[in-house]
């Protein structure tokens, strides 16, 4: 009696049951709020940060100034009297005086002549050697 | 030669021929020499073929290379005095001014120093690898002082171990006799393989173009001179070299070790009144080293120097700065 009874008549949900229930859909409903807020404030924080790696654009319109380079300037270390035989390969000719730059005519038409002046006059080149001296051989 | 060393001869290239002047060139004393008259007579060609009969018959008198030659001879006759000729006279007075004034660097007595040191016969049988194989008793080389000589019978005597080798100062000499005796015809120039003597200036009263040829790169000059009555010689151990037992070695002999001079200068080069004294403070310079053979050259004013230091390093004195070539 007791079997056929169970099977044809379904047993009464008991209150206690509903509670528990109640209380689990309501904690998986938060876990997966949470889950879904928290992937949505890391995409924010990676796209802030995305942008502030990108330089920022100067203004149109508004030079940019930067202090001139330094010029490298040679150091002469030797005295002038003394230079490496090696590394030379023009031969060394007495120095000749800089060429007087002819003074400016003053223009006697409207429109002035172009004038060009020139720090370095053709200089007529060296003679060939008639002879060498070096170290003697055969 | 060194490994890599270019061997290759430049001598007066077709630049006199852009002058417009007649020259020469021959073979003689073991190298290649030159001579140029700056005249358009129609004897300067004949005059100037005079020019190799000349160096043969000094070379007859001074080289230590021919067995035939007036200074073998002498070389094979110590102790007793022997009679010789006003060329191989005239030059050994050179060399005893040489040894003077050079506080004995400079001395003809340096023969049997040379052939310890594997110079023992003419450059070109060392050139084609005929090369001494054993290395000789070195000790510093004896002072011509040794030697006696009378000059009314003009006759020398050399002691026992004592042989001579003109080298240098008789291709100087020889230079400078040859152009004496050119400039008579125009200005001359002769070239003793790179010990030049110049008799003046050119006929157009400019000085003759010389160039100065780089040690280190053959083929270059290191600078152009422009020469006067003058003489220039180089001095080196950048081709005169051989090799003995795997070292290499050069002809300039240092008289105080009887060995070669080992110093810091690879080429000097000295402009004088003549080419035998141009000659003699080229290998002061290159024996005492840069320091020293540049304040050698400044103590004598008539000097200018320029010297090649083995670092590439080119030092010259002030007086040389006066013979770089200027344009018109």
């Amino acid at each position: 009696m007791d079997k056929k009874s169970s099977s044809g008549k379904r047993r009464p949900v008991s209150l206690r049951e509903i509670k528990w229930l109640i209380m689990t859909l309501g904690l998986t409903g938060t876990i997966l709020l949470w889950n879904l807020f928290s992937k949505q404030m890391n995409q924010d924080n990676a796209a802030s940060s995305t942008l502030a790696a990108i330089p920022t654009q100067p203004v149109a319109g508004v030079v940019l100034e930067f202090p001139p380079l330094p010029t490298l300037v040679p150091y002469l270390s030797q005295p002038v009297s003394s230079v490496r035989a090696s590394q030379n390969s023009a031969p060394i000719l007495a120095p000749t005086p800089a060429p007087t730059p002819a003074p400016v005519a003053q223009p006697q038409v409207q429109v002035p002549a172009r004038v060009i002046l020139s720090n370095n006059a053709p200089r007529p080149p060296a003679p060939a050697p008639v002879s060498r001296t070096r170290s003697s051989h055969p | 030669m060194p490994p890599g060393h270019p061997h290759q001869l430049r001598l007066a290239e077709p630049a006199a021929r852009t002058l417009n002047m007649e020259q020469i060139e021959f073979k003689a004393m073991g190298c290649k020499m030159l001579a140029a008259l700056d005249s358009h007579s129609t004897k300067t060609r004949q005059r100037l073929e005079r020019v190799p009969e000349w160096f043969e018959e000094w070379e007859q008198c001074l080289s230590r290379f021919r067995d035939d030659s007036e200074l073998s001879n002498l070389n094979r006759s110590p102790g007793a005095p022997r009679r010789v000729s006003k060329i191989l006279w005239d030059v050994f007075q050179a060399s005893r001014q040489a040894e003077r004034a050079s506080d004995g660097l400079v001395t003809p007595a340096v023969l049997d120093a040379l052939v310890s040191a594997g110079y023992d016969r003419s450059f070109d049988a060392l050139e084609i690898g005929l090369i001494s194989a054993s290395v000789g008793p070195v000790r510093p080389v004896p002072s011509l002082t040794l030697v006696e000589e009378d000059d009314v019978n003009r006759s020398i005597q050399l002691p026992e171990g004592l042989h001579l080798d003109f080298g240098g100062v008789a291709k100087g000499w020889a230079a400078d006799q040859a152009v004496r005796r050119l400039e008579v015809y125009g200005p001359a120039l002769v070239d003793a393989s790179g010990d030049i003597a110049v008799s003046g200036p050119m006929a157009d009263n400019r000085p003759w173009p010389v160039g100065l040829q780089n040690p280190m790169r053959p083929g270059e000059d290191l600078c152009l001179l422009g020469l006067n009555r003058s003489g220039v010689a180089t001095s080196g151990k950048d081709y005169h070299r051989w090799n003995q037992e795997g070292s290499w070695k050069h002809h300039i002999i240092d008289p105080r070790t009887g060995l070669p001079a080992d110093t810091n200068v690879l080429t000097a080069t000295v402009i004088a009144p003549t080419v035998l004294e141009a000659e003699i403070a080229a290998k002061v310079v290159l024996i005492s080293g840069s320091r020293a053979g540049l304040a050698w050259i400044e103590a004598h004013p008539p000097l200018a120097g320029l010297l090649v230091q083995e670092d590439g390093q080119m030092v010259y004195t002030k007086g040389f700065e006066n013979y770089f070539w200027r344009d018109a």
